[in-house]
């Protein structure tokens, strides 16, 4: 491997993104689509 | 019984000490002979007083992407395909034969468009709302310290590295630039909503990496192990618009975050064809998770991301000093994120400037 920096694989290093759209699922938790993805994204609130 | 015990005592004293005699301490050859050593022979640092400059280029288009159970999807289908131009700079410099230092960085540029939506609330009312998200600027400094084995190359090395991204690059995204297209009626019209991301970490992060190599004749089997996380949660700032009478007034709010954990995992295996020509075959496994991300007030996990890609590739010297590599990354499988065929090119100048 002769690189080690930052790459395409990461946003701008952290995960940072667009909402373009908010739900809730069955469980309470809050989900976003995420612009730089094209697709829908769970996350789950730590507090 | 007594002869199974020398013969156990026998393969123990061969496996431990086998590797290490069989390779002898390191010598110094003539500046032509290091510069034009192949890669089955090379040992996984640079030798000592040698200076390298890599500089390379990465091409990525991003036409997939794997969804949270693994799934393919094609993004080209939704109009949100887009490719990535990454510019890499490396520097090198043997301290000793065992012992190197390196400093990179990179400069990522990319825009991705998101679906264009049309919302019409009559006949005579629509409005169009485009979408770009686009990243550019330097990353952040890695700076690097390798160390192998203090024994010349035969056939086994084994490496370790220690590095640091300092924060070096711009990482707040700057203000946006939206604009309004307007029709000769009235009350059609279509925004586009621009934003100005940057590219670099924001806060420290720290580096390890291990490395094995094994050479066999004309092949070579590398291997590396990755890991990468941050010193400490960062704060960035996330920027929204108000329009009113088609004029935008921007505002921006803080937010805290913590960058993910990533393991890098690399196994390759190379065939010298000839002393100028290596080709290879690598794997390479990302993971990355365990961060986390604040939207209004609460901190959200950032979803694990996986994946693994082949990657095929050559090496050419053209000349003592010029090495040109050329690779392709595939991926094959993944959770959670993008999958973009990429084309990394690399120009690789070696010289000794210290040493006659």
């Amino acid at each position: 491997m002769i690189f080690m920096s930052q790459s395409f694989r990461e946003y701008n290093g952290f995960y940072e993104d667009y909402v373009n759209c908010i739900g809730e699922d069955e469980g309470g938790n809050m989900w976003f689509g995420l612009y730089s993805k094209g697709l829908v994204k769970y996350t789950v609130p730590l507090e | 019984m007594k002869s199974k015990i020398v013969l156990a005592m026998l393969m123990f004293f061969l496996i431990c000490f086998l590797p290490a005699n069989s390779q002898t301490d390191s010598k110094t050859g003539d500046n032509y002979t290091l510069l034009t050593m192949p890669y089955n022979k090379r040992p996984l640092t640079l030798y000592k007083g040698q200076f390298q400059v890599n500089a390379g280029y990465e091409f990525a288009v991003r036409i997939h992407s794997f969804d949270s159970d693994g799934n393919l999807k094609v993004l080209k289908d939704n109009g949100t395909a887009s490719v990535f131009h990454n510019f890499c700079l490396k520097i090198k410099f043997g301290i000793t034969d065992f012992l190197e230092f390196a400093a990179e960085t990179n400069y990522l540029k990319k825009g991705i468009r998101s679906v264009t939506m049309q919302y019409l609330s009559s006949s005579t009312e629509s409005i169009t709302v485009n979408t770009v998200n686009e990243t550019r600027g330097l990353g952040d400094l890695l700076l690097i310290t390798s160390l192998r084995l203090p024994i010349s190359y035969k056939w086994f090395d084994f490496g370790i590295k220690g590095g640091l991204f300092l924060p070096t690059a711009k990482y707040k995204p700057s203000r946006p630039t939206h604009t309004i297209t307007e029709t000769t009626v009235p009350n059609i019209f279509e925004i586009n909503y621009h934003f100005n991301n940057t590219n670099g970490f924001g806060v420290p992060v720290y580096l390890l990496s291990s490395a094995v190599k094994f050479t066999l004749s004309k092949f070579s089997l590398e291997s590396d192990f990755t890991f990468r996380k941050p010193v400490k949660e960062g704060e960035n700032i996330r920027w929204d618009q108000v329009m009113t009478n088609k004029t935008f007034t921007y505002f921006n709010q803080p937010y805290k975050y913590l960058l993910n954990r990533v393991i890098d995992i690399n196994a390759s295996i190379h065939f010298q064809a000839t002393g100028w020509f290596n080709i290879q075959l690598n794997s390479n496994y990302y993971r990355s998770g365990g961060g986390w991300t604040e939207y209004w007030g609460d901190k959200y996990r950032n979803p694990d991301e996986q994946l693994f890609s082949l990657e095929p590739g050559f090496e050419i010297r053209m000349s003592p000093a010029f090495t040109v590599y050329e690779f392709a990354s595939i991926p094959l499988s993944g959770k959670n994120i993008d999958a973009p065929f990429c084309m990394l090119f690399t120009v690789t100048y070696n010289l000794f400037p210290f040493k006659k």
